[in-house]
């Protein structure tokens, strides 16, 4: 019995002891900060930031950066809500919910405290900042940002008789391409759109193309049953139906670039954030990359994640915006996307070195970005997952054939209606 | 078999009771676990029923008051009824294949063969790969194009079939990995039951003819209730709590032809943050598998032969 009191006497000691030393090191004016972040593409990332994170409490040692792998976006999502880091990476669509849930602050005052805190704000890619305005304030600043774009096996494409340099440029190339490089007993198909999981983000490419406007800029209103949205629900169909040069049915996000690395896809709708992993797979020369082809216009979403700084003292939100001014540097965004294959979101960073090294050693890197041009914000409303998701079982009800496309979008639209009302008072 | 215990006192009366007196002891030893099940069991469970009661959502900054509005919602929503039922479906396929297949493997695996512990080993293999794995590994299996699954298809002369794409075939698809899954993990359990068995009654019922048809209904199928019993207990909670796989392997997805009941909690919780709605549904749940419990407890435990 004597052991054991001496033992929690012993414990207590050290407690007493640790709080006194965290009290201690307080009073230094110290801040520590918690960086959650996501992984959405491969290759190793994570070692990636973790560098970054070293450089940044090197360059500031009173400012201690705890940096989180917190899983895809929405394990992130779930995480910051319970952990509440001060700064994290998060989706440019989820600015509604944030804001909803009272977890951020706009960075705007940071901004005019900067001295060169203009410039870096005109410096951002305009499409890249469309999902980071709300009620007149700025809420976040790009981290890795990605569009859909076109990749296409120049050797299927040799073999097929057609150019090996030139991607087509609008649908009806599209469909005649794909024709020629589609094979009758299905060893090879012409072109492969993932559909699998909400399939919204990259069919939206097509809507877009169309013309079509998704939502409000307050959030509170989506158009799912327009016009253009069913010309391009009716082409997506048309692909594997009529023309018959892609797969039917579903077919999955994750399967598509492994389909297109092994000579199945001759063409494939998929994210820039994929280059890296294609890259490492199949030859570069043997690849191109290009903006996706032009319905009566050209036009693909952007997507991928945003630098958001949490509620905290204002001494920690201070320290979180100077981290969040180090990660958005020129070099280290030109870099970052040089290793990634997220697009510079940065104007600056776009002639920098790594970047420009980048795109000297694979030409697909400036066709992603030059798909920039054409990028509009993925939608972005209030309770974005559920209107999302209203939408993406519509979708998928066109794709399996249970439900025609008028039925389905007029479907989506009322029951999107129902989940925003709350919204527009 | 154990005799009926009478207690006998050394001079052969029975021994007296002692007057009562609270014994504290096995109370206080009980105390850490009653500690951890009211912690972790009865207050969430509490607590759910609490939040269930209010509209918790990204349209509410504060929860509001809202009666039974929650389950109203629940009981007209499409895809809430929708998770129900395949739940249910889950259920009813999984339990009483991978149970019957268990079985069945143990039958087979419980003699002297050369190669039995092979093939045991086999069996239980998929049993210690992590969910998640064996799922991203049935992917591939699944795929379309190059999937061994339709590779073999072929060979026989079918035509290649985007499992885990087609409504109607995504959901088998998922079971199929489930009782696969689980089946040599129960096999474990019906060849230590088996290799329990009194050997008697069998040798006696071969001295009387019986053939091996009646002795496997008359004698072992009887006699390893208490194990099928516990295997079906087991393959119940796994069906209920079927999640991993749906993850992994389809997102709930196609037309949500493999939402399930606690995907559709995850949903609505963490990604749609409707802690109202999620919160309603777990009542649900909860009450389902108390149901169960009930009448395990109460039913089906009598019917069951102990030794």
């Amino acid at each position: 019995m004597r052991s054991w009191t001496r033992g929690i006497a012993a414990v207590l000691a050290v407690v007493v002891l640790a709080l006194a030393g965290c009290t201690g090191s307080g009073s230094q004016k110290n801040v520590e900060l918690n960086f959650y972040f996501p992984i959405a593409v491969g290759g190793p990332l994570q070692a990636k930031v973790d560098a970054m994170v070293t450089e940044f409490t090197t360059a500031n040692p009173n400012i201690k950066v705890t940096a989180v792998y917190a899983g895809n976006y929405q394990d992130t999502m779930t995480k910051v809500q319970a952990a509440k880091p001060e700064v994290a990476v998060l989706q440019a669509t989820d600015i509604f919910t944030l804001t909803d849930l009272d977890l951020i602050v706009p960075i705007d005052d940071f901004v005019k405290k900067d001295k060169d805190g203009e410039a870096y704000m005109a410096d951002m890619v305009p499409a890249f900042m469309g999902n980071s305005k709300l009620n007149n304030k700025t809420w976040s600043v790009p981290f890795q940002r990605s569009t859909v774009v076109m990749y296409y096996n120049k050797d299927l494409f040799k073999a097929a008789g057609l150019d090996p340099n030139k991607a087509p440029a609008n649908w009806t190339e599209l469909v005649d391409f794909g024709k020629k490089l589609t094979k009758t007993d299905g060893s090879q198909w012409g072109l492969e759109i993932p559909s699998d999981g909400n399939p919204y983000w990259t069919l939206s490419s097509l809507f877009y193309q169309q013309g079509a406007k998704m939502n409000n800029e307050a959030g509170t209103t989506v158009s799912f049953n327009s016009a253009e949205v069913a010309a391009g629900m009716e082409f997506f169909l048309a692909l594997s139906k009529t023309h018959k040069i892609m797969p039917t049915g579903v077919i999955k996000w994750g399967d598509v670039p492994n389909d297109f690395i092994a000579g199945k896809a001759a063409m494939i709708f998929h994210t820039t954030g994929s280059i890296g992993a294609i890259k490492g797979k199949l030859d570069p020369a043997k690849f191109g990359v290009a903006p996706l082809p032009a319905g009566k216009s050209f036009g693909s979403p952007t997507g991928g994640g945003n630098l958001y700084i949490l509620k905290s003292t204002k001494e920690k939100q201070e320290a979180a915006w100077k981290f969040v001014r180090f990660l958005t540097d020129t070099n280290r965004v030109a870099q970052w996307s040089a290793d990634t294959g997220y697009i510079p979101y940065r104007k600056s960073a776009m002639e920098a070195k790594p970047w420009k090294d980048a795109v000297a050693g694979f030409a697909g890197y400036k066709a992603a970005a030059d798909a920039l041009q054409h990028a509009q914000p993925e939608l972005a409303t209030h309770n974005n997952q559920q209107v999302l998701k209203a939408m993406g079982d519509q979708l998928q009800a066109i794709i399996t054939g249970s439900k025609d496309v008028k039925t389905a979008l007029e479907q989506a639209q009322k029951d999107a209606d129902a989940i925003l009302k709350p919204f527009q008072k | 078999m154990a005799q009926p215990a009478v207690k006998v006192g050394p001079a052969g009366k029975p021994v007296k009771r002692r007057a009562p007196s609270v014994n504290w002891g096995p109370y206080l030893l009980l105390l850490p676990s009653m500690i951890l099940l009211a912690a972790f069991t009865i207050y969430p469970m509490l607590s759910s029923g609490y939040l269930a009661l209010f509209h918790a959502n990204l349209a509410h900054k504060e929860p509001v008051f809202a009666g039974v509005e929650n389950f109203q919602t629940l009981f007209t929503s499409d895809l809430f009824l929708k998770s129900l039922k395949n739940t249910v479906i889950f259920a009813l396929f999984t339990i009483p294949a991978s149970v019957l297949l268990a079985m069945w493997l143990a039958l087979q695996l419980n003699r002297r063969l050369k190669s039995v512990s092979f093939l045991r080993a086999a069996y239980f293999y998929p049993t210690m790969l992590p969910l998640v794995s064996a799922a991203s590994v049935w992917n591939f299996f699944y795929n379309p194009h190059y999937g061994p699954v339709n590779l073999l298809v072929k060979l026989f002369g079918g035509t290649a079939h985007n499992w885990l794409g087609d409504p109607q075939t995504a959901l088998p698809a998922v079971m199929f990995v489930s009782i696969w899954k689980d089946a040599g993990y129960f096999m474990i359990f019906f060849l230590a039951g088996l290799q329990s068995l009194p050997s008697d009654v069998f040798e006696a019922a071969d001295l009387d003819g019986a053939n091996r048809w009646q002795q496997f209904w008359k004698l072992t199928f009887p006699l390893l209730s208490p194990t099928t019993l516990f295997v079906a207990t087991i393959s119940f909670i796994n069906a209920f709590k079927a999640m991993d796989q749906i993850f992994v392997m389809t997102g709930g997805g196609p037309e949500n032809t493999t939402s399930t009941l606690l995907f559709y909690i995850w949903q609505q919780t963490f990604q749609f943050w409707d802690k109202g709605m999620g919160a309603a549904a777990s009542v649900v749940l909860i009450l389902i598998l108390l149901a169960v419990a009930l009448f395990n407890q109460f039913y089906v435990d009598k019917k069951v032969h102990y030794e």
